[in-house]
């Protein structure tokens, strides 16, 4: 195939040859290339499935369904804003990404170096933890008998060897994230179909146009401080969007079928060389901002029927589940009211048993353990991906490694230091900063969506930059992951739970 | 390879999906210590409706009566199709444990709810369903190569 570098460089007749480019901030400017042609618009396999695959956890499958048991199916009007919120996030995330084939990392550099260290930092912080784990592996052993700590570790293991051995990572980890996600869906749909009622569906959707409802209870120092969690937890959480951008680039969306793809430690003597920044293209011709608004309408198709959609859909079928439970069996408030999160995924499998035979809590905590096996896969490539990507661009030296070896480097680092802390140490972190922890993950969404409006107003030209009405959602979305995160610590001095 | 044997290939990853889905449902009956027949019951009575719609569905695709890749066709033949087999299940399920033919006591209510849940089959079932898909056609023409 011929290198797209040079098919579309662009030709100056004139000598010596001067490349056209696109200044961006004070890093290294971007080259003009030609844009690929888009992709039909419909379409079901892509990148997406890396953000579904994280966003679709525990915020769908315990935390919303146990805010419905609670305060009752009118409380999900948050949820439908939190997610609407993430898909305009999304949509605006890939408008970086494509039109430049660079980490949105990338662009905060461009924007202000700092700022990209600071993302960096929280990632290291609040990811190392293996902490995620606990609830799906915890949920297996419910199921098998075999100890949390012992899966745990051998998936982990499992995990570094899998991304070790693949040629290409994306293309393994995608093929393998679309069979279990569609695993998912069409099981808690066949689930849904057997337990739910009617009645159950209409108030789990009407719920979601309730605007504005807030119970008493809801604004109390127990309570708002896990409405501010969930409504986090809506869709992806902390930098989940961050690292979609990466996963959009190697999938070769827009201007990122220029730029190489992540192979595995196996392979990483065959990777090409990585540029030391994107490229842009010509927005100034006809044909190219043709191409661009194909590449938009087939994000936008992800973002709507794909992201949106998949993870209403399955929230809406663990909250049918959840109604269904408690219809059968009414202890089961009590017991997801008092209990810690294991506790009360366990309460709310037999409550699903009491409903539907030892077959649903089974089906249950094999849903939890699927989440937790989607979400593990995800998060360790994303983490190692994002650290790669900030890593090979801005440490000096770095370079020489090549992205897959500090990929590799990363993954195996954060697998090395999981299995220490699940045997010996405390798997969320130490408990005096999971606070702080806590903190960050909610702070980088209201920091990642300032970052969007500064990068994709400063850093793209004019005729790519996103409408006012897309700033103006953006803007409310940091007013709002912000705004309920202070108010929750002024008001209550809790940050989230 | 010709046309009809092509189109009965069409038929294959919509089958397989639709026996999936039962499979599951019995396979998690059988591991949760159910009988051993009533396992079997919601396996067959489950997944050969869903299958045996899923195979249909991939034949008119193929023979062109319904569009490629499109997600509003395939809905709308679930929005029928699923209903239908989940009726299927409920009546099957009752014979078998009662050896009466029962039908859901608000039976229009059933089928509305299992229509409004089919959407949700349907998105999970084409994702699979152009995955497979996807992989057979890869296969096949690297074979033929």
């Amino acid at each position: 195939m011929d290198d797209p570098n040079l098919v579309a460089r662009t030709e100056v007749s004139a000598p010596p040859e001067k490349e056209r480019v696109w200044p961006a901030g004070r890093l290294e400017a971007m080259p003009i290339r030609k844009l690929p042609d888009a992709p039909p618009s419909i379409h079901l396999l892509g990148p997406t499935v890396f953000l579904v695959a994280l966003g679709v956890g525990m915020g769908e499958a315990y935390m919303w369904p146990r805010l419905v048991l609670l305060f009752g199916p009118d409380i999900r009007w948050l949820f439908l804003i939190g997610v609407t919120l993430q898909a305009v996030v999304m949509l605006e995330m890939a408008r970086y990404a494509m039109a430049t084939g660079e980490s949105i990392f990338f662009g905060a550099a461009r924007v202000f170096k700092p700022i990209m260290w600071f993302f960096f930092i929280v990632a290291m912080a609040v990811y190392i933890w293996p902490g995620h784990l606990s609830a799906g592996a915890a949920a297996l052993e419910r199921i098998t008998g075999i100890p949390w700590t012992v899966s745990a570790c051998v998936g982990l293991v499992l995990v570094g060897i899998l991304f070790s051995l693949a040629k290409v990572i994306y293309n393994l980890l995608e093929n393998l994230l679309s069979i279990l996600i569609g695993l998912l869906v069409v099981s808690t749909a066949v689930v849904a179909a057997m337990v739910g009622t009617w009645q159950d569906l209409v108030t789990t959707v009407t719920g979601m146009f309730q605007f504005g409802y807030l119970p008493a209870d809801a604004l109390s120092a127990t309570w708002f401080p896990v409405i501010v969690g969930s409504i986090a937890f809506a869709g992806p959480s902390g930098m989940q969007q961050m690292w979609y951008t990466l996963h959009l680039r190697d999938s070769g969306a827009g201007m990122g079928s220029h730029i190489p793809k992540v192979r595995g430690l196996r392979h990483a003597g065959k990777e090409e060389e990585m540029p030391s920044r994107g490229f842009m293209f010509d927005t100034s011709d006809p044909t190219e901002m043709a191409k661009w608004k194909g590449w938009r309408r087939w994000v936008t198709f992800d973002a709507l029927l794909l992201f949106w959609g998949i993870t209403m859909l399955v929230t809406i079928s663990f909250t049918v589940l959840a109604q269904a439970a408690n219809r059968e069996s009414p202890n089961v408030k009590a017991l997801i009211e008092s209990g810690e999160r294991e506790a009360a995924l366990n309460g709310m499998s037999d409550a699903f048993a009491s409903a539907g035979g030892p077959v649903l809590g089974a089906v249950f905590l094999g849903f939890i353990a699927l989440i937790g096996l989607n979400a593990t896969l995800g998060l360790f490539d994303s983490f190692s991906r994002g650290q790669a990507d900030m890593t090979y661009h801005f440490v000096r030296g770095a370079k020489r490694f090549g992205m897959s070896r500090l990929y590799a480097g990363f993954l195996w680092g954060v697998i090395t230091f999981g299995i220490v802390i699940l045997l010996w140490g405390p798997a969320k972190g130490p408990g005096a900063i999971l606070d702080v922890l806590a903190f960050l993950s909610t702070f980088a969404m209201g920091a990642y969506c300032v970052v969007l409006l500064l990068v994709n107003n400063r850093m793209l030209p004019k005729p790519i930059r996103p409408k006012l009405i897309t700033n103006i959602v953006v803007g409310l979305g940091a007013v709002f992951y912000l705004g309920m995160l202070f108010y929750s610590l002024i008001r209550f001095g809790v940050v989230v739970d | 390879m010709d046309i009809r044997e092509a189109q009965w290939k069409e038929t294959l990853p919509g089958a397989a999906v639709g026996l999936a889905a039962g499979v599951v449902a019995g396979g998690l009956a059988a591991l949760v210590g159910q009988p051993l027949s009533w396992a079997l019951v919601t396996m067959l009575a489950l997944g050969v409706p869903l299958g045996l719609l899923g195979g249909t569905l991939g034949l008119l695709v193929a023979s062109g009566l319904l569009p490629r890749g499109r997600f509003a066709p395939v809905a709308l033949f679930w929005l029928v199709g699923f209903p239908l087999a989940r009726l299927i299940h409920e009546i099957a399920v009752s014979l078998v444990l009662t050896g009466q033919v029962r039908l859901p006591s608000d039976l229009a209510g059933f089928l509305a709810y299992q229509g409004l849940v089919s959407m949700g089959w349907a998105i999970g079932f084409l994702w699979l369903h152009e995955r497979i898909a996807l992989r057979m056609r890869t296969s096949a023409a690297t074979t033929s190569r």
